[in-house]
């Protein structure tokens, strides 16, 4: 029979009134709790019985605290009076239980207990909240600029998508936990003056599972559709992100045991987080990484030398490649047809370039986007006509995209790039969801058209 | 916005001033109010600590006795003025209820 069992219960800093009443049915089922700490509540098997529960606030106390201070203790003997014996605690907050039939509340004033609260949130709850708001903005501000700028390119990322939904999500989870803090306040100070009760905390704890499930899914789903080797760079990424957790967290605990003020402990974490995030993201990752790919066979490349540096040369599979479009001789050519494809979209990029020895032969440059649902469509040709807005092409023209006859191209619409009034040999053909950028390096004539709807189109 | 603080006392606030009158530790108050009263007035034990650091911070109590954690409190000079002030209001109210019903008219 287990004895002992943990709980990762996701309540909101402040929610005493969801929080008791979980810990009282747990205590019902035989459950008593025992301890808190950063992997979750560790519960006790007890004999089941009808146990009460209160969740108190000392704002006086420091989560880097190296011991329990001499005032918490006085106020815990201060309950202990009472018969409320400390069940567990964690920061500010302190959880006490009473196996008394009818005990007295420890708090039986509404208002001392509302400004206990609000002060213990701005020195815990509040602050992490705060930040986690601004580095979201800061990341939606950054997302909503990459799209602006190559929405294509952003959407045809599961990567991508994957950080934009867990980013979104953040922003959602700390902007409720923000106003539904100064929310609850508001009602409670109301409650306070008109008849001196006190407002039930309502914490969103099923949201909060919810939307921390959906970010596992999308992970989940990042990781299926990354496949083998980048799902274990995945893998890795986020092992070295627990170990900068545990790091975290085993310094803190460390300094603490070592008995080193609140102060000191407080400003060593959070030094140790920055340089730890800074040493995972610039150095410890992409080391990983590199390690990881120079032990992988590199796929369709090869490289040559010329005048003394080295170049590499693709033999990936083109869709369209010149030889389909005219006669190529015995040029040598890199073949290079590569992408990204996430749930909703794809960027194909293809460039048949001649070797350095052999400048100035032909070359053909493509990109196929794709949209996996029609209504991206729209947007993703707007991006395209309008991403050389503020380029200039020949003379110092204006670039800019104007519809011509689709049907030499069998395709459903089709927009040629100017420079001014200056037609360009540059084309983007619309075939259903799929949009196809060309720029050959010669005019086509009608034939090689059609070869082109054919190998690219649908 | 909630009321001042201690522009005028509250039940537990009035009661733990009370047993101040005397010399005594902070803990033997939450015996003292209910005995007090006959039961009807309870304080919590949370409620307690915070009201004794807010008297103290007011300078309506000083602490007279530190032997460990526990601390014995007296009412001070101002301590007495409030529950002073808060016990003319209490009579005020007495005697208005009294001007409106009558005296000894309680159902």
């Amino acid at each position: 029979m287990r004895m002992t069992k943990r709980l990762v219960p996701q309540f909101t800093f402040y929610d005493r009134t969801g929080i008791e009443a979980l810990l009282e049915k747990k205590a019902e089922e035989g459950w008593l709790l025992e301890k808190i700490s950063n992997f979750g509540w560790k519960l006790k098997r007890i004999k089941p019985k009808k146990i009460h529960y209160a969740v108190t606030y000392f704002p006086k106390v420091s989560a880097f605290d190296p011991k329990p201070s001499e005032e918490l203790l006085r106020f815990q003997e201060f309950c202990a009076h009472t018969g409320w014996k400390l069940a567990a605690s964690t920061a500010q907050m302190q959880i006490f239980y009473n196996e008394a039939e009818n005990p007295i509340p420890i708090e039986t004033d509404p208002e001392i207990e509302l400004e206990n609260i609000e002060a213990s949130a701005k020195k815990s709850f509040l602050p992490a909240y705060w930040a986690w708001f601004a580095c979201s903005v800061l990341q939606m501000v950054l997302l909503l600029y990459r799209l602006s700028e190559d929405f294509i390119g952003v959407i045809s990322s599961n990567v991508n998508l994957f950080t934009g939904v867990s980013w979104i999500i953040l922003f959602l989870m700390s902007l409720m936990e923000i106003l539904g803090f100064y929310s609850w306040r508001k009602k409670g100070r109301k409650a306070i003056e008109t008849d001196g009760s006190f407002v039930p905390t309502r914490g969103f704890r099923n949201i909060v599972l919810a939307l921390s499930g959906l970010v596992m899914i999308c992970f989940a789903a990042l990781a299926v559709s990354l496949g083998g080797k980048y799902g274990l760079i995945l893998l890795i990424c986020t092992g070295t992100y627990f170990l900068v957790l545990v790091t975290v967290w085993g310094i803190t605990e460390g300094m603490k045991k070592l008995g080193f003020h609140a102060e000191d402990t407080r400003l060593v974490t959070i030094i140790a987080s920055i340089v730890l995030s800074i040493l995972l993201v610039i150095v410890m990752i992409p080391k990983v990484i590199e390690a990881i790919q120079v032990r992988w066979p590199k796929e369709n490349q090869t490289t040559y030398t010329y005048k003394g540096s080295v170049f590499t040369s693709y033999q990936d599979n083109m869709p369209l490649k010149l030889e389909d479009l005219t006669d190529i001789g015995d040029t040598e050519y890199s073949y290079y047809f590569r992408g990204d494809e996430s749930l909703i979209a794809s960027e194909m990029t293809g460039n048949q370039h001649p070797h350095m020895d052999q400048l100035g032969a032909d070359d053909l440059n493509y990109a196929i986007y794709e949209v996996k649902f029609s209504f991206l469509f729209r947007s993703v040709l707007n991006d395209l006509l309008h991403r050389f807005d503020d380029w200039y092409g020949m003379n110092d023209q204006p670039i800019n995209y104007r519809e011509v006859d689709a049907d030499p191209w069998n395709a459903d619409r089709v927009f040629q790039e100017y420079a001014g009034d200056e037609a360009e040999n540059e084309f983007l053909l619309c075939y259903g969801n799929r949009i196809v950028f060309i720029r050959p390096d010669f005019v086509l004539n009608e034939e090689q058209m059609k070869t082109v709807a054919e190998k690219l189109g649908k | 916005m909630p009321r001042a603080k201690f522009q005028t006392l509250t039940e537990q606030m009035f009661y733990i001033l009370l047993c101040l009158k005397e010399e005594c530790y902070g803990l033997d108050i939450l015996d003292r109010v209910p005995n007090m009263t006959g039961n009807r007035v309870n304080v919590g034990s949370g409620t307690l600590y915070n009201l004794l650091e807010q008297f103290l911070e007011a300078g309506m109590i000083r602490e007279t006795k530190v032997e460990g954690r526990r601390r014995s409190y007296i009412l001070t000079g101002k301590g007495r003025e409030m529950l002073e002030k808060e016990y003319r209001r209490i009579q005020v109210q007495v005697s208005d209820y009294q001007r409106i019903f009558g005296e000894g008219e309680v159902k």
